[in-house]
Protein backbone atom coordinates (compact mmCIF):
# COMPACT_ATOMS: atom_id res chain seq x y z
CA UNK A 1 0.00 0.00 0.00
CA UNK A 2 3.02 2.30 0.95
CA UNK A 3 5.04 1.74 -2.26
CA UNK A 4 1.93 2.35 -4.28
CA UNK A 5 1.15 5.98 -2.37
CA UNK A 6 4.70 6.63 -3.21
CA UNK A 7 4.63 5.91 -6.83
CA UNK A 8 1.58 8.10 -6.85
CA UNK A 9 2.94 10.65 -5.77
CA UNK A 10 6.19 10.18 -7.61
CA UNK A 11 3.84 9.93 -11.04
CA UNK A 12 1.66 13.29 -10.00
CA UNK A 13 5.13 14.94 -9.24
CA UNK A 14 6.50 14.21 -12.01
CA UNK A 15 9.15 12.93 -10.80
CA UNK A 16 8.42 9.97 -13.24
CA UNK A 17 7.05 10.85 -16.50
CA UNK A 18 6.68 8.82 -20.01
CA UNK A 19 7.37 10.58 -22.83
CA UNK A 20 6.43 9.57 -26.67
CA UNK A 21 7.92 12.13 -29.38
CA UNK A 22 7.39 11.80 -33.13
CA UNK A 23 9.58 14.49 -35.63
CA UNK A 24 8.72 15.01 -39.34
CA UNK A 25 10.88 17.05 -41.33
CA UNK A 26 9.67 17.47 -45.02
CA UNK A 27 7.97 15.84 -46.72
CA UNK A 28 8.41 12.26 -48.47
CA UNK A 29 8.81 12.52 -52.16
CA UNK A 30 6.65 10.01 -54.59
CA UNK A 31 8.80 7.12 -55.58
CA UNK A 32 6.82 7.24 -59.21
CA UNK A 33 8.13 10.75 -59.95
CA UNK A 34 12.14 9.47 -59.31
CA UNK A 35 11.22 6.34 -60.94
CA UNK A 36 10.17 8.52 -64.32
CA UNK A 37 13.93 9.99 -64.45
CA UNK A 38 15.61 8.61 -67.41
CA UNK A 39 19.62 8.51 -67.05
CA UNK A 40 21.49 10.26 -69.91
CA UNK A 41 18.06 11.70 -70.97
CA UNK A 42 17.10 14.24 -67.85
CA UNK A 43 19.67 16.62 -66.61
CA UNK A 44 19.95 18.39 -63.58
CA UNK A 45 17.25 20.94 -64.82
CA UNK A 46 14.68 18.38 -65.96
CA UNK A 47 15.39 16.94 -62.22
CA UNK A 48 14.65 20.04 -60.63
CA UNK A 49 11.45 20.87 -62.34
CA UNK A 50 10.22 17.15 -62.32
CA UNK A 51 11.36 17.01 -58.15
CA UNK A 52 11.06 20.39 -56.58
CA UNK A 53 14.77 21.75 -54.79
CA UNK A 54 16.49 18.88 -53.48
CA UNK A 55 17.36 19.59 -49.45
CA UNK A 56 21.20 19.08 -50.27
CA UNK A 57 23.36 19.36 -52.95
CA UNK A 58 26.60 17.34 -53.07
CA UNK A 59 29.70 18.11 -54.88
CA UNK A 60 31.39 14.73 -56.00
CA UNK A 61 34.94 14.83 -57.73
CA UNK A 62 35.28 16.68 -61.19
CA UNK A 63 32.10 18.76 -60.99
CA UNK A 64 30.18 15.31 -60.62
CA UNK A 65 26.87 16.22 -58.50
CA UNK A 66 24.12 14.71 -56.08
CA UNK A 67 20.95 16.21 -55.66
CA UNK A 68 19.42 14.46 -52.03
CA UNK A 69 15.89 15.14 -51.43
CA UNK A 70 15.38 13.91 -47.22
CA UNK A 71 12.88 13.62 -45.21
CA UNK A 72 12.33 12.08 -41.94
CA UNK A 73 9.61 10.61 -39.81
CA UNK A 74 11.27 9.66 -36.74
CA UNK A 75 9.17 8.37 -33.11
CA UNK A 76 11.23 8.09 -30.20
CA UNK A 77 9.66 6.94 -26.66
CA UNK A 78 11.01 7.47 -23.23
CA UNK A 79 11.09 7.26 -19.57
CA UNK A 80 12.36 10.53 -17.20
CA UNK A 81 13.04 9.83 -13.39
CA UNK A 82 14.25 12.67 -11.77
CA UNK A 83 15.67 12.13 -8.23
CA UNK A 84 16.26 15.11 -5.75
CA UNK A 85 19.35 14.24 -4.00
CA UNK A 86 20.81 16.87 -0.82
CA UNK A 87 22.72 19.46 -1.71
CA UNK A 88 23.35 18.72 -5.03
CA UNK A 89 21.24 19.61 -8.20
CA UNK A 90 18.71 17.16 -9.31
CA UNK A 91 20.17 14.56 -11.78
CA UNK A 92 17.85 13.46 -14.89
CA UNK A 93 17.92 10.26 -16.09
CA UNK A 94 16.80 9.49 -19.50
CA UNK A 95 16.61 6.56 -21.87
CA UNK A 96 15.32 6.92 -25.43
CA UNK A 97 15.34 4.44 -28.06
CA UNK A 98 15.21 7.18 -31.36
CA UNK A 99 13.08 4.91 -34.33
CA UNK A 100 14.26 6.49 -37.31
CA UNK A 101 16.59 8.82 -39.01
CA UNK A 102 16.65 10.80 -42.14
CA UNK A 103 15.55 9.24 -45.28
CA UNK A 104 15.69 9.50 -49.05
CA UNK A 105 17.11 9.62 -52.37
CA UNK A 106 19.90 10.94 -54.10
CA UNK A 107 20.25 11.48 -57.64
CA UNK A 108 23.85 10.86 -58.97
CA UNK A 109 25.13 13.51 -62.15
CA UNK A 110 27.99 13.32 -64.01
CA UNK A 111 30.28 16.13 -65.08
CA UNK A 112 27.71 17.47 -67.51
CA UNK A 113 25.49 17.58 -65.27
CA UNK A 114 23.33 14.39 -66.97
CA UNK A 115 21.38 12.30 -64.10
CA UNK A 116 22.90 8.79 -64.14
CA UNK A 117 21.28 7.33 -61.69
CA UNK A 118 19.16 7.29 -57.62
CA UNK A 119 19.82 5.50 -54.70
CA UNK A 120 17.54 5.21 -52.00
CA UNK A 121 18.26 4.85 -48.28
CA UNK A 122 19.71 6.68 -45.37
CA UNK A 123 21.10 10.09 -46.25
CA UNK A 124 24.29 9.55 -43.83
CA UNK A 125 24.85 6.18 -45.43
CA UNK A 126 24.86 7.58 -48.91
CA UNK A 127 26.56 10.78 -48.15
CA UNK A 128 29.31 8.41 -46.49
CA UNK A 129 29.70 6.69 -49.94
CA UNK A 130 30.51 9.77 -51.57
CA UNK A 131 33.02 10.60 -48.77
CA UNK A 132 34.54 7.44 -49.96
CA UNK A 133 34.14 8.61 -53.71
CA UNK A 134 35.65 11.65 -53.24
CA UNK A 135 38.52 9.95 -51.14
CA UNK A 136 39.09 7.49 -54.05
CA UNK A 137 39.69 10.63 -56.36
CA UNK A 138 42.00 12.72 -54.46
CA UNK A 139 44.13 9.64 -54.28
CA UNK A 140 44.01 9.07 -57.71
CA UNK A 141 44.80 12.38 -58.78
CA UNK A 142 47.65 11.99 -56.41
CA UNK A 143 49.03 8.65 -57.68
CA UNK A 144 52.32 8.11 -59.23
CA UNK A 145 51.49 8.11 -62.88
CA UNK A 146 48.39 10.03 -62.63
CA UNK A 147 47.70 13.15 -65.71
CA UNK B 1 -19.45 9.37 -8.95
CA UNK B 2 -15.61 8.01 -9.26
CA UNK B 3 -15.80 8.47 -12.96
CA UNK B 4 -16.03 12.26 -12.37
CA UNK B 5 -13.80 11.92 -9.63
CA UNK B 6 -10.98 10.47 -11.63
CA UNK B 7 -11.77 12.96 -14.80
CA UNK B 8 -11.62 16.10 -11.81
CA UNK B 9 -8.09 14.94 -11.04
CA UNK B 10 -6.87 14.08 -14.31
CA UNK B 11 -7.99 18.10 -15.29
CA UNK B 12 -5.63 19.98 -13.44
CA UNK B 13 -2.82 17.44 -14.65
CA UNK B 14 -2.97 17.24 -18.24
CA UNK B 15 -2.21 20.58 -20.33
CA UNK B 16 -0.84 21.46 -23.50
CA UNK B 17 1.28 24.41 -25.09
CA UNK B 18 2.41 25.12 -28.73
CA UNK B 19 5.50 26.67 -29.73
CA UNK B 20 6.31 28.11 -33.18
CA UNK B 21 9.55 28.52 -35.09
CA UNK B 22 10.88 30.24 -38.42
CA UNK B 23 14.22 30.26 -39.82
CA UNK B 24 15.10 33.17 -42.38
CA UNK B 25 11.94 34.85 -44.25
CA UNK B 26 9.77 33.07 -46.04
CA UNK B 27 10.36 33.13 -49.60
CA UNK B 28 7.93 34.77 -52.06
CA UNK B 29 6.07 32.56 -54.66
CA UNK B 30 6.59 36.15 -56.92
CA UNK B 31 10.57 35.96 -56.71
CA UNK B 32 10.42 32.19 -57.55
CA UNK B 33 8.86 33.01 -60.96
CA UNK B 34 10.97 35.40 -61.57
CA UNK B 35 14.06 33.50 -60.66
CA UNK B 36 12.34 30.66 -63.05
CA UNK B 37 12.00 33.45 -66.04
CA UNK B 38 16.01 33.99 -65.93
CA UNK B 39 17.97 33.14 -68.45
CA UNK B 40 20.20 29.93 -68.42
CA UNK B 41 23.76 31.04 -69.76
CA UNK B 42 23.08 34.07 -70.76
CA UNK B 43 21.59 36.01 -66.73
CA UNK B 44 24.58 36.22 -63.87
CA UNK B 45 24.56 35.21 -60.14
CA UNK B 46 23.90 39.78 -59.94
CA UNK B 47 20.30 39.06 -61.26
CA UNK B 48 19.59 36.36 -58.75
CA UNK B 49 21.08 38.15 -55.85
CA UNK B 50 18.37 41.48 -57.14
CA UNK B 51 15.68 39.08 -57.09
CA UNK B 52 16.47 36.77 -53.68
CA UNK B 53 18.53 38.63 -52.00
CA UNK B 54 21.48 37.13 -50.59
CA UNK B 55 21.82 33.04 -49.71
CA UNK B 56 22.16 31.35 -46.59
CA UNK B 57 24.44 28.85 -47.98
CA UNK B 58 26.94 28.55 -51.51
CA UNK B 59 27.80 25.05 -52.46
CA UNK B 60 30.93 25.12 -54.86
CA UNK B 61 30.88 22.60 -57.60
CA UNK B 62 34.38 22.09 -58.44
CA UNK B 63 34.55 25.56 -60.82
CA UNK B 64 30.58 25.70 -60.74
CA UNK B 65 28.21 26.85 -57.83
CA UNK B 66 24.63 26.26 -56.30
CA UNK B 67 22.85 28.59 -53.47
CA UNK B 68 20.15 28.21 -51.87
CA UNK B 69 17.41 30.24 -49.91
CA UNK B 70 15.97 29.03 -47.49
CA UNK B 71 13.12 29.41 -44.70
CA UNK B 72 11.82 27.00 -42.83
CA UNK B 73 8.66 26.88 -40.13
CA UNK B 74 8.52 24.57 -37.08
CA UNK B 75 5.05 24.07 -35.29
CA UNK B 76 5.35 21.93 -32.28
CA UNK B 77 2.80 20.51 -29.95
CA UNK B 78 3.08 19.49 -26.41
CA UNK B 79 0.32 17.28 -24.58
CA UNK B 80 0.70 16.37 -21.25
CA UNK B 81 -1.94 14.19 -19.75
CA UNK B 82 -0.52 13.03 -16.12
CA UNK B 83 2.88 11.93 -16.08
CA UNK B 84 2.58 10.97 -20.05
CA UNK B 85 4.14 13.50 -22.42
CA UNK B 86 3.64 13.90 -25.92
CA UNK B 87 5.34 15.62 -28.34
CA UNK B 88 5.14 16.61 -32.31
CA UNK B 89 6.95 19.05 -34.49
CA UNK B 90 6.70 19.44 -37.77
CA UNK B 91 8.98 21.08 -39.64
CA UNK B 92 8.65 21.72 -43.05
CA UNK B 93 10.46 24.29 -45.76
CA UNK B 94 10.82 26.67 -48.52
CA UNK B 95 13.93 25.46 -50.59
CA UNK B 96 15.55 27.55 -53.65
CA UNK B 97 18.44 26.18 -55.49
CA UNK B 98 19.80 28.25 -58.35
CA UNK B 99 22.88 27.06 -59.89
CA UNK B 100 25.52 28.64 -61.56
CA UNK B 101 28.22 27.94 -64.47
CA UNK B 102 31.96 28.14 -64.29
CA UNK B 103 31.59 31.93 -65.77
CA UNK B 104 28.66 33.01 -62.73
CA UNK B 105 26.18 32.78 -65.24
CA UNK B 106 22.49 31.02 -64.00
CA UNK B 107 21.88 27.83 -65.49
CA UNK B 108 18.82 26.73 -63.85
CA UNK B 109 16.71 26.79 -60.39
CA UNK B 110 14.46 24.26 -58.39
CA UNK B 111 11.86 25.33 -56.12
CA UNK B 112 9.91 23.80 -53.16
CA UNK B 113 7.44 25.75 -51.29
CA UNK B 114 6.21 23.78 -48.29
CA UNK B 115 6.92 25.98 -45.05
CA UNK B 116 2.99 27.16 -45.04
CA UNK B 117 2.17 23.61 -45.04
CA UNK B 118 3.64 22.37 -41.50
CA UNK B 119 0.89 22.12 -39.03
CA UNK B 120 0.03 21.98 -35.28
CA UNK B 121 -0.77 18.18 -35.18
CA UNK B 122 -1.20 15.07 -32.92
CA UNK B 123 1.87 12.50 -32.93
CA UNK B 124 -1.09 9.97 -34.31
CA UNK B 125 -2.29 11.98 -37.19
CA UNK B 126 -0.25 12.30 -40.57
CA UNK B 127 -0.65 15.56 -42.49
CA UNK B 128 1.52 15.15 -44.92
CA UNK B 129 1.54 12.82 -48.27
CA UNK B 130 4.54 12.70 -50.75
CA UNK B 131 5.01 15.45 -53.06
CA UNK B 132 3.50 15.57 -55.85
CA UNK B 133 5.70 18.11 -57.80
Amino acid sequence: MRRAAALSLALLASCVSFEYNRTLQEAPLHEDAVAELVPGRDDVASCLQRLGAPTHVWPRASGELALAYGWAQSTSWGVQVSVALRGTSAPVFDFDSLGSRTVGYVLWFDRDWRYQRSDYGHLEDLRRGLEHERSAARFDEHAPGSP
Amino acid sequence: MHKLLLLALALPLSGCFLTREMVNEPIAPASVEAVAKLTPHHSTQSDALALLGAPEQVVELYKRSAWLYRHVESKRVWLWLGPLLLTNVDEQSDRVWCFFDEEGRYVCSGASLRAESAEFTMPWTDPHTPEDE
